[in-house]
């Protein structure tokens, strides 16, 4: 069998000098001196198999049969073993997924180390589907000469850097699972690694098994994250008001109308801690966006929300950029707020909306006396704001 | 490993190379990394802005709290998981599925969780075939049941999921720190 291939690929050599190539004989030709030669002598020694039949009609070559002129032949126009010869060789003979495993081979790039590797392979099985004595004999002189073949492709190689491999497969396309396999390895090396930068602590370990290890635990754990946080909030929130949500939206995008019309709203509907809270919650949410329009807005409202009996001596004005301290006196408002809704004062909210000029609706200024309580803590323009525990 | 692996690999990915090269069209374009970015400030106000919301719905939903039930929890969870596949846009395989099965996801796990668990202690494990499968594959598999979506997925397009998911999930985590810090701030200092 073995030598039938030599035969082939042979024969397939000559058709292929004959196309094109003839810049490439002169170069190759002592490489191929050698090495067809010991191939030749190999494939010479053997008995005419019938295969060999086979394999004539594929190439119509002039016989092998007379081997001193066809080595001659051979030594005038074969090339080195390009890689269409060695696809032409693969198409016929050789088993059945051919097509890929060209293109795979042409794509893959060439590598001397990687027809070599193909060759040995080849060998191999080969080798492993022929039992016969006989057939070893070949296999090892076949080992012989293709390793020299290898050695004279891969020197023929260096001119052709795209071409893999020489000798076709029988009928195992394992070129392009190998290629495949390769680029389906390279594919998710890189894409551990990018999960290794992901997730903490798994710069120490190496090797899918425990990288996945560390990958699960994360994940559970953010998970279980998530699911403590959403319990939390929704023990959270029944307390607070809805409308907080919509400060913090209305925090993403800086629209003050908006904003005042949900603290309306808020102050509104719930007299209770909410707006303060809300408030609170929306400007300690600024001190990440200076929304200082904003903030004033709300430290207004909130202001017009509060309990004015309690919070009288309050002095609260307000610092654009710090609302940390915003919430604490909040808090204390809030905490006021339980206590009785003392009677609103018209002029602060008055006062309010002439510093301010907020954009309060009609419906809204009118719906601010009848239901929230006021402190006079308007100032004018620099507010500050005091903690008072 | 690898061999093993590629072994196991290679039989696996046969059943599915027919969806696989589909699934490969529809996500082959993703380069994990450059989805979404997860790690930027304005995903993450975007998300809490939904987030808010939607949330305002269901605690509305819930705010005369039913107390027979104490669903909110979970309620809140799912339209966190919601909020967060919205802001994915969509164009990851775990974000599509979150959006795709409304229903009762947990409810639905747990039951798939406890069939499944009744089926496989029927059904005949012989300790070879439990060696067989490769530790890497094992384990992939789970990661595919965390992930949601993402069960018969290939290794590597499972690996890019779960890249995005577990950026996903960060973001969503610190977005609501942020917001439970906002709204319950008020009630620890008032008790404090």
């Amino acid at each position: 069998m073995l030598h039938c291939v030599n035969m082939t690929v042979l024969e397939r050599q000559q058709a292929r000098s004959r196309k094109c190539h003839q810049q490439d004989q002169d170069q190759d030709q002592d490489y191929q001196r050698s090495s067809l030669f010991d191939v030749f002598s190999s494939s010479i020694t053997m008995d005419g198999y019938d295969d060999s039949s086979l394999h004539m009609p594929i190439m119509p070559p002039p016989a092998p049969a007379p081997a001193p002129s066809s080595s001659s032949a051979l030594s005038r126009t074969t090339t080195s073993i390009t890689p269409r010869v060695a696809t032409s060789l693969a198409s016929p003979t050789l088993g059945k997924k051919r097509k890929p495993l060209t293109q795979k081979v042409v794509a893959g790039g060439g590598g001397a180390e990687q027809q070599s590797e193909n060759k040995k392979d080849k060998k191999v099985k080969v080798s492993g589907e022929e039992d016969s004595s006989k057939i070893t004999e070949q296999t090892n002189k076949e080992e012989v000469a293709s390793a020299e073949n290898s050695k004279g492709s891969s020197e023929a190689q260096n001119h052709k850097p795209d071409y893999i491999h020489v000798r076709a497969r029988r009928g195992q396309a394992t070129d392009s699972h190998s290629l495949a396999e390769r680029v389906r390895r390279e594919k998710i090396s890189e894409r551990m690694k990018y999960l290794q930068d992901l997730v903490p602590g798994c710069n120490k370990i190496t090797g899918k098994a425990g990288m996945l290890d560390e990958i699960i635990n994360y994940v559970q754990s953010l998970q279980r994250q998530v699911e403590f946080l959403s319990m939390k909030l929704a023990a959270v929130n029944p307390r607070l008001d809805l409308n907080i949500d919509d400060l913090f939206a209305k925090e993403v995008f800086p629209a003050c109308a908006p904003n005042f019309q949900s603290i309306g709203m808020a102050s509104s509907s719930d007299m209770s801690n909410n707006p303060a809270a809300a408030a609170a919650a929306y400007l300690d949410f600024n001190s990440v966006q200076q929304l200082v329009s904003c903030s004033n807005g709300l430290i207004n409202n909130i202001g017009m929300s509060m309990n004015p009996s309690p919070d009288m001596g309050l002095r609260k004005t307000i610092a654009t950029p710090h609302s940390v301290s915003l919430p604490e006196t909040f808090l204390d408002s809030s905490s006021c707020f339980t206590q009785a809704l003392p009677p609103s004062i018209w002029e602060g909210e008055f006062q309010i909306q002439n510093l301010y000029n907020v954009a309060f609706d009609q419906p809204r200024a009118s719906s601010f006396p009848p239901s929230h309580p006021f402190t006079g803590l308007v100032e004018a323009s620099n507010l500050k704001m005091e903690m008072e525990m | 490993m690898s061999s093993l692996q590629s072994n196991a690999d290679s039989t696996n990915s046969e059943p599915l190379q027919r969806s696989n090269p589909k699934k490969r069209r529809k996500i082959g374009h993703t380069n994990s990394p450059t989805l979404v970015p997860w790690r930027s400030d304005t995903q993450q106000r975007i998300y809490s802005s939904k987030l808010a919301h939607a949330l305002r719905h269901v605690l509305r939903r819930n705010h005369p709290p039913p107390p027979a039930k104490s669903n909110t929890g979970r309620e809140v969870r799912e339209t966190a998981d919601r909020v967060l596949a919205a802001t994915a846009k969509g164009r990851t395989r775990w974000s599509r599925a979150i959006l795709a099965s409304p229903l009762n996801r947990w409810k639905l796990r747990r039951m798939h969780k406890k069939v499944r668990k009744a089926a496989t202690g029927l059904a005949k494990r012989s300790p070879e075939t439990r060696r067989r499968l490769p530790v890497v594959q094992k384990k992939a598999r789970v990661l595919g049941r965390l992930v949601p979506g993402c069960r018969k997925l290939s290794f590597p397009n499972l690996l890019e999921e779960a890249t995005d998911y577990i950026s996903a999930l960060e973001m969503q985590v610190r977005a609501m720190t942020a917001l439970t810090e906002l709204l319950t701030g008020g009630t620890s200092h008032a008790s404090a």
